[in-house]
């Protein structure tokens, strides 16, 4: 993505929240007290904030790309950088597992699989990488439930 | 009361997790793609179960470590751990590349030691004065500084002013979930239980800095770390060796500890600052950038001078000037401490035992640095591939244990795959961290102050504090200018 595209999308993005909140506000949030500044002020001010920038950011980006004459530099993707990406969605999958697992495996299970998971994920074959990751899941467990007094399940 | 602090301070915890956050933070500020900021958003869970002082020094030691960390790496390998340690590169590399790389590793430690110690200095003798002069404040006070505290953000928002505004729109977005604070309406919880309470600090802070990150590492996992350079500690170098450079050592700390006790500087800013001003008054600017042990030293003292300064407007106002402050705020609230002029007026012992802890803290980062300098290099050789799972393990006990709720570690995630999409897209995640923390802040003083003025906004102007801060914050808009200046000097360098 260029800088032009990405500065566009994001604006794009924060006016369509911006806009939403306009809606949201009067269903979600009850008049409160009469007076001028009641609990719909503050989320109105951000609503408002967000779209103005965000129309802001977007004529800047316009005007700064129409006086270069020229798109804003396109950062060609390198071949291996989907896969990067990728790497990372399929990080935050292995790790909303975990979460989701945690109390109905426990620390040790959840953590076991996630850690494991994660390993074949970055494609380690080192026995010693996985006997690593275990032990210090161990020390972890000891560092909060012994020396910091965490409930873990 | 010296005798409470002493004894306070002096106890066998603190120096246990002091020293544990001290070697963490020299670590992970070693370590190329992980800051310090992100050890201190992963260890702030841990604080909960420590008492408040104890908490607070493991932090300080992360903090301190994390600048100083930062050389290791900067002068082995040319890549500096964190950016506060850039200047520093660019002159212990070229030490490094003349087998000079023990004398400049040793330089920078001696160096940080007493730019951490002058600024702690500074911390013990003005904040105190500050304080007292903040006790005078009322509502319209507080928004004024909370609103001063805002446009932080426009200085903390890179290149982009707009983009650190959005951020800063978004970080007031999350501060207004729950219960409002005046009325207790319920706001955007949407019949969600656990948010009625507010979206607490601690999953957004290790989302936003440990999570992105940890993402980020992820996308890079094969990438080599650099070649190392080899090094011998020299047995004749003391540290006092570092007063040769005596003027660069105090002109340096005196630039970092003025930068650092302004809210959204940095301590980048200030080693480069001092790098140029000791380049300008050098005899022999021509050695700058070929191996001049003095531009080691004016870089290395200014960073660490950053570290106590930033805790003067922290302790006394409340006002986190940048996102490791920030993040403290996290941890003194979590301890049900909140940080402002009262707090010198009813925790007077507690203060102080924070500001001469970060003296022991400093010494301790020396002996550490001194001691164990070759153990931190090798840490930087663990793969990431192992680096990754423990560090994902770490975040998610870290949101867990806050409430013992799993919701707060799926929070975490969210604002963890918020904070990598923003950063894909280059939005600096300061912005909203200063948001979360001031919004609330903001928000509750807004409204008391409307309701004692009977909804004049006049009195902002009428009275002289608020009115100050007022033209503070208009002022702190320009920051972006400023700075844009100050890295034209920088690049001239």
């Amino acid at each position: 993505m260029s800088g032009y595209q990405k500065n566009m999308v994001s604006s794009l993005v924060f006016a369509v929240l911006g806009a939403a909140l306009l809606i949201v506000i009067p269903a979600s949030v009850d008049i409160g007290t009469m007076s001028a500044v009641g609990p719909r002020a503050f989320p109105y001010f951000i609503a408002i904030c967000m779209i103005i920038l965000s129309v802001v950011l977007a004529a800047v980006t316009y005007w700064e790309n129409r006086k270069n004459d020229a798109k804003m530099e396109h950062t060609k993707s390198a071949s291996g950088e989907g896969k990067n990406e990728l790497r990372a969605l399929m990080l935050v999958a292995i790790v909303l597992l975990y979460i989701l697992t945690f109390d109905i495996l426990g620390y040790f299970g959840s953590t076991f699989i996630a850690a494991t998971l994660m390993l074949l994920l970055f494609r380690s074959r080192n026995i010693k990488h996985y006997l690593i990751v275990y032990g210090s899941a161990m020390v972890i467990y000891l560092a909060f439930t012994k020396l910091l007094y965490v409930m873990l399940p | 009361m010296v005798l409470d602090v002493l004894l306070s301070l002096i106890t066998w915890q603190n120096f246990f997790f002091l020293n544990v956050g001290v070697c963490a933070g020299i670590i992970v500020g070693a370590l190329p793609g992980l800051t310090g900021t992100m050890c201190i958003a992963l260890l702030l869970p841990m604080t909960y179960g420590l008492n408040s002082i104890t908490g607070m020094l493991l932090l300080l030691g992360v903090y301190c470590g994390g600048i100083y960390g930062g050389s290791i790496t900067a002068i082995l390998i040319n890549t500096p751990g964190t950016p506060a340690s850039a200047a520093t590169a660019i002159d212990g590399y070229a030490m490094a590349r003349k087998g000079q790389a023990g004398r400049a590793l040793r330089t920078a430690l001696s160096a940080s030691l007493v730019g951490g110690l002058f600024s702690c200095a500074v911390l013990i003798v003005a904040a105190p004065v500050i304080a007292n002069f903040a006790l005078r404040f009322g509502p319209a006070e507080y928004f004024a500084l909370a609103l001063f505290g805002l446009t932080i953000i426009a200085s903390v928002g890179g290149d982009s002013l707009i983009k650190g505004l959005l951020m800063g729109m978004a970080g007031l977005l999350v501060s207004v979930i729950g219960l409002d604070p005046v009325d207790g309406i319920d706001r955007f919880s949407f019949g969600v239980t656990s948010l009625l309470g507010g979206i607490d600090i601690i999953p957004a802070l290790i989302g936003l800095f440990a999570i992105t990150e940890i993402m980020s590492k992820a996308c890079n996992v094969h990438k080599p770390v650099g070649t190392i350079a080899e090094f011998k500690m020299e047995k004749k170098q003391s540290f006092w060796d570092v007063f040769k450079y005596k003027t660069t050592l105090l002109k340096s700390s005196i630039i970092g500890t003025l930068i650092g006790a302004i809210p959204g500087t940095g301590a980048a800013i200030a080693s480069f600052l001092s790098y140029n001003e000791a380049k300008r008054v050098s005899k022999h600017p021509e050695e700058f950038g070929k191996g001049s042990e003095d531009a080691v030293v004016a870089a290395e003292s200014a960073n660490n001078a950053v570290t106590g300064a930033t805790l003067i407007p922290l302790l006394t106002l409340g006002i986190p000037g940048d996102t490791n402050t920030a993040i403290l705020i996290g941890a003194l609230t979590m301890q049900g401490i909140i940080p402002g002029p009262q707090l010198f007026v009813q925790q007077r012992e507690w203060v102080y035992s924070i500001m001469f802890g970060l003296i022991i803290v400093n010494l301790f980062m020396y002996y550490q640095g001194k001691l164990f300098i070759r153990s931190f290099i090798n840490v930087t050789k663990i793969p990431t591939q192992v680096m990754v799972p423990v560090l994902v393990t770490l975040c998610v006990i870290g949101a867990y244990a806050v409430n013992n709720t799993s919701f707060d570690a799926l929070l975490m995630v969210l604002f963890g795959l918020f904070g990598y999409i923003m950063k894909k897209l280059d939005f600096p995640l300061t912005p909203m961290v200063i948001a979360i923390v001031l919004g609330p802040l903001a928000e509750s003083n807004l409204r008391r102050t409307l309701i004692i003025s009977k909804g004049s906004w006049m009195i902002f102007f009428e009275k002289p504090i608020s009115l100050f801060f007022i033209i503070l914050a208009i002022g702190m808009l320009f920051m972006p200018v400023i700075k844009k200046q100050l890295a034209k000097h920088k690049l001239a360098a």
